[in-house]
This record gives C-alpha cells, sequence and structure tokens, in this order.
C-alpha cells in the first residue's frame, strides 16, 4: 500500500480546528486527513488557470448601497422570545463561558 | 374519502373545493394517510404540525362563510411541507443536525409568512441534510430519507424529504433551498417540479443560511403551473433581505400560463419585460441552447443521456429550436464551486456556539466538520488569494459566459443528474463522488440564473428531468417553456415502491 502524500498536514488541520473552534481530538483528525486532502487536491484544479486580469464576483444581483431611514420599524422579538432557545440565563442575559481563563476551545 | 393526493395540483383543488368535492379537512385527512403509510419507511417528514387537523378545520369555516376566500388567498388550503432549515414559529426547526435538535424559533421565516398570508398549511418539516451538505439525503444526522420510487435508493438532496413528501403524497407542495442544488437534484430523482428562482428572488431573512451568496429559495410542485402560482406569492422584495430584487411592473407568473394577458393597467403590462418575450416568442418559436461541454462529458449515465436526447427530439418536433453553445470555463465551476461555498459556510456557521440557541460545536456531523474545516482553510492566511479570490474569479469567467450565452438563446437546456438515483451508501464514503452528483447544477448558482426542473422520460426505470436555465429574473419564460414540455411530454407514470 502506497504512503499517500498527504496534502494536508495533522499539524495544519490542528491549526484550523483552533481557528474555527471545531473540538476534535487526535483519533478524529487522523479520520478527516485523508478525506480532506483528497477534497483539496479537487479544488486545487484551479491553480493550472491563469487569471490576473478577471476581477472577482462577490455578488451576483449587482445590487449596491441598499438602505433604509434610520427609523423603528416593525416588530422585533421580546427579551423573552430572545432567551427562549438557550441553554443558559441569568437576570435576563445569556450565561456564556468565562472569556478570561485559558484559551482552549 | 379516498383519493389519490400524489396527483393533485392547486389549480385542481381549488377547483374541487369550490364544487364541494371534499373539504379542506378531507384533503389533509389524505395527506396524512400517506404520512401514516410511508413516513416510517422513507423518513421524509421530521416533525408533524400537530395543529393541522384544527387548521384545516378553520378553514372549512372560513370557507363556508366566504366563498371568495380562494380568490383573496391562492394558497388556501394547500398542505406543504417545509424544508427544516426555514423558521417557523413555535415549529421545531432542526436544519436536519443535532446542534439545532431542540430549536424552536420564536419567528417565521419571510417566505412561512408569504405562505401563511397566502392560505397555505404546513403540514410538517421535511427532513434534508444536515446544513444543506450533500446531495442525497444521507447526511441529515437523523436518518437518511430513502426515495419512494425504490427504498434502496436515494432521493437526492439536500431537500431530500421535501422532494420525497410531495411524491409519496403526504403534502401539494413543499419548500426547499438551492445552493449547489439541492432542489433540482432532489426534484429529478422524486419526479417533481423544482424551481430553484433567481438568487435575490426569494428572501433568505429566517432561513438558515449556508452559503450567502448562492443560496436561493424555491419549491417543489406537481405541475408547472403551481410552481409558478406559488413563486407569485413568494418573490417580493423584503426589507428584511436587502439582496431582494425584483423586475419592473411584474405580473404574476402564473398570469402567463393561462393567457390571461389583460391586467387592469394596460400599462403596467405593456411595461413588462416578460410581456416582449411572451409576445413576440409565442408565435414564433423559442430557441434553447445545450450546453456542448455537457453533452461530451464522458462521464454521464448512459440511460440518462438517451432520456435527454430523447427529450430534446420532442421540444425539436414541437417547435422549439435547439442550438448548440459553449461555457468554456465551465469544468471549473464545481472546483469552484465548492470553494466559494464551503468558505461562507465556515463563515456561516460560526454562529452555532451553543449558546443563544441549540448545542454547543461538538454536535456537528462528519460533513459539516469537513465543510468548515476546509472553508476555513480557503480563507486563512496564506491560502486565500490561491483557492478563494481564485474562485471568486472563476466565477465571473462563469457568469459572463452564461449570460453570453444567453444572447443567443431564450434559454438553456440541460440533464439534471449525471447518473439515475444512486444507491444509499454508494457515495456516502467518497466525498469527491458526491460533489460530482451536482455537476450540472452548481455552475447555475455560481451565475445567479433562475432554473426549472421538469420531470421527463425515466432513464434505468428511475425518474429523470431536464433542466430549463434563463437570463436573471425570466422565471416566467421558465415556466412557459415548462409548461409547453409538461403538455407534449404526457403524463409520467412510474409507481411507488415503498
Amino acid at each position: 500500500m502506497n504512503r499517500q502524500k498527504k496534502s494536508i498536514s495533522l499539524e495544519m488541520i490542528n491549526h484550523l480546528c483552533k481557528l474555527s473552534h471545531l473540538p476534535l481530538n487526535k483519533k478524529e483528525i487522523l479520520l478527516f486527513q485523508p478525506q480532506i486532502s483528497e477534497i483539496i487536491d479537487f479544488i486545487k484544479q484551479l491553480s493550472e488557470l491563469n487569471l490576473e486580469k478577471i476581477p472577482e464576483t462577490y455578488q451576483v444581483t449587482g445590487l449596491c448601497n441598499v438602505t433604509r431611514g434610520d427609523r423603528l420599524e416593525g416588530v422585533s422579538l421580546t427579551q423573552n422570545q430572545c432567551l427562549s432557545q438557550a441553554k443558559g440565563k441569568k437576570n435576563y442575559l445569556f450565561e456564556v463561558k468565562s472569556v478570561f481563563e485559558s484559551d482552549e476551545i | 374519502m379516498k383519493f389519490d393526493t400524489r396527483r393533485l395540483t392547486i389549480k385542481q383543488i381549488h377547483k374541487d373545493l369550490i364544487k364541494k368535492k371534499y373539504s379542506v379537512r378531507d384533503l389533509i385527512t389524505a395527506c396524512l394517510n400517506c404520512y401514516e403509510k410511508y413516513n416510517k419507511k422513507i423518513n421524509a417528514i421530521l416533525n408533524l404540525n400537530e395543529r393541522i387537523i384544527e387548521e384545516a378545520e378553520k378553514c372549512d369555516k372560513d370557507f363556508f362563510k366566504n366563498n371568495e376566500i380562494i380568490l383573496e388567498k391562492p394558497l388556501f388550503g394547500i398542505p406543504f411541507a417545509i424544508k427544516d432549515n426555514y423558521s417557523t414559529k413555535g415549529l421545531p426547526t432542526t436544519a436536519g443536525s443535532k446542534v439545532l435538535k431542540d430549536y424552536i424559533p420564536p419567528y417565521d421565516a419571510t417566505v412561512i409568512r408569504y405562505l401563511k398570508k397566502a392560505g397555505a398549511l404546513i403540514i410538517g418539516k421535511s427532513n434534508m441534510d444536515a446544513w444543506g451538505h450533500g446531495s442525497s439525503g444521507e447526511n441529515s444526522d437523523f436518518g437518511p430519507t430513502r426515495n419512494p420510487f425504490d427504498c434502496s435508493k436515494t432521493p437526492g438532496g439536500s431537500s431530500s424529504g421535501s422532494a420525497a413528501a410531495l411524491a409519496s403524497g403526504m403534502c401539494i407542495a413543499s419548500t426547499g433551498t438551492d445552493t449547489g442544488g439541492s432542489i433540482r437534484l432532489p426534484a429529478c430523482f422524486c419526479n417533481v417540479v423544482g424551481l430553484k428562482p433567481t438568487y435575490g428572488r426569494v428572501s433568505r431573512f429566517g432561513i438558515i443560511a449556508m452559503g450567502s451568496s448562492l443560496d436561493s429559495i424555491g419549491h417543489f410542485t406537481n405541475s408547472v403551473y403551481d410552481s409558478a402560482l406559488i413563486l407569485s406569492i413568494t418573490a417580493r422584495i423584503d426589507p428584511y433581505d436587502s439582496t431582494t430584487f425584483s423586475l419592473k411592473n411584474e405580473i404574476p407568473f402564473h398570469f402567463f400560463l393561462e393567457g390571461r394577458q389583460k391586467t387592469n393597467s394596460k400599462d403596467l403590462f405593456l411595461e413588462s419585460v416578460i410581456y416582449n418575450i411572451y409576445a413576440k416568442k409565442n408565435k414564433k418559436n423559442f430557441t434553447l441552447g445545450v450546453i456542448k461541454e455537457f453533452i461530451t462529458d464522458k462521464g454521464i449515465n448512459l440511460s440518462v443521456k438517451k432520456a435527454f436526447e430523447k427529450s430534446c427530439k420532442l421540444l425539436e418536433d414541437n417547435g422549439f429550436k435547439l442550438q448548440e453553445i459553449s461555457i468554456p470555463h465551465i469544468k471549473y465551476s464545481l472546483s469552484a464551486y465548492y470553494i466559494i461555498v464551503m468558505a461562507e459556510i465556515s463563515s456561516n456557521l460560526g454562529r452555532m456556539d451553543g449558546i443563544r440557541f441549540g448545542f454547543n460545536r461538538s454536535y456537528f456531523g462528519a460533513e459539516a466538520i469537513r465543510r468548515i474545516l476546509i472553508g476555513t482553510y480557503v480563507l486563512s492566511a496564506g491560502y486565500y488569494d490561491a483557492y478563494y479570490k481564485k474562485a471568486l474569479k472563476i466565477r465571473t469567467l462563469i457568469k459572463n459566459e452564461f449570460n453570453k450565452a444567453l444572447e443567443s438563446v431564450d434559454a438553456i437546456i440541460s440533464p439534471v443528474s449525471p447518473s439515475p438515483p444512486f444507491k444509499i451508501g454508494e457515495r456516502s464514503n467518497d466525498p469527491v463522488a458526491m460533489y460530482l452528483s451536482d455537476i450540472f447544477l452548481t455552475p447555475v448558482n455560481l451565475a445567479g440564473l433562475p432554473s426549472l426542473s421538469v420531470p421527463t422520460f425515466p432513464a434505468e426505470k428511475m425518474p429523470s428531468s431536464i433542466q430549463i436555465i434563463a437570463k436573471q429574473g425570466y422565471e416566467a419564460l421558465l415556466f412557459i417553456i415548462g409548461s409547453k414540455f409538461e403538455a407534449i411530454r404526457g403524463k409520467i407514470g412510474i409507481p411507488l415502491k415503498i
């Protein structure tokens, strides 16, 4: 069985997990590595093209600067509605994990 | 009261209600019977609307008080299955993912408000590939949906449940989203009409975002007319979605199919862009483009190719002109699509942190994790230019090439899927093979164009469809061509096998 050169290293996947807050363990990263490498190989196809002079398309509607006046319009959600789906809440606030402790995911 | 909900259309139901052939309650009961009979096997609906009978009875009361209600509410009494990425107030909305297993939105998506205002009923929330990530329904965290024509096969995805529910008679119409083919592919695999409107035609507000520059909000129906009718309800500029647009002075899409050319305002009609096409082309023939790069694709299944060629011949025999066109960069569209969509997915799914709603990020399934990681990769420092920026340039080329082609033809036709519905499990371990299912579909999303998937002759005894693509905003033309094709094609009878 040939050792395939993986397009994406375990270190890189680890790095991406940190960037995207995905809590994967070592075993899971090993499982994902070959599939992700295969997908990267597939999308690498674009590297064969020279597209220097072509502008990017960010959106296809051509709409620009869609604005409205700074007025209260329509009904928004009540505080209770906003909080209704939260697992942790206190004093009409969302409860979150402490931000200033260690930087684990 | 026994009747076959699979063959019913909105148009027919309203005629029947007026004639008092049956009540809305009877109709809903018939749909629920299909649900009881089939859902355990095909897993199309995740959550029923527990109040549907009550709502149906209210419809009957309202109709008894006021016969005209059907004119005031164009979707009166019509049961819809709603893809589970649409926020429905008070009804669970999971987007097919365990992350949102217990999420009940406190508000309705804009489209849901419009449908309800037009009198539609929600029968339930339909199963889907989690977050819209998939082409087969197998990526649902709640078990795959099965194809009602062959339970060992996939119904297509990601709007798998919506297409399967409609095909098996659990509803009369259903909603979906199409980011890279997620309406057209299940419509094809389940033998129903699927519309992917122009990007920006229909509001995305309240619909859980996958790729915000690509998501198109559409629906499934049993006929092209019904599709046009529903679009007339859902397509409007929404202040809650600043990417929505409409053409100047449009008239309801289904009006073109009834030959209702007269409206109250003569000027309104005459100014309509679409009127100019209809008036000119109704007597003359439409020219349909066939993409040369698709036809030479060696990856198309032979039966699918034959079904498509038979469809082309049928169109030619009935006054349509076919012309070869070229989209030179089309072979790069799948890669460009996946780079862009994964980048946008990684950004959109950043909000799933388990704080304000749902569970935390350890509940994501495998495909979501793959896409978030790759999306993060292509946007990260050092790789942004090589992947994401380049993909955006390909997008420019593809958009321009389509627009150029659509100057020489009225619309473009193509197969929807390179293969007939494939077996469950066949591609689930091979992400790239799964991505190739979308090869005829993703270029349309990159270009932001509208496309209608219409059933045609079967391939290997399973459903097969043709795709009709038009210029941005020209859905009326899709409906005109699609309904002509429906008429000349005749009925397609493929038996359910559940």
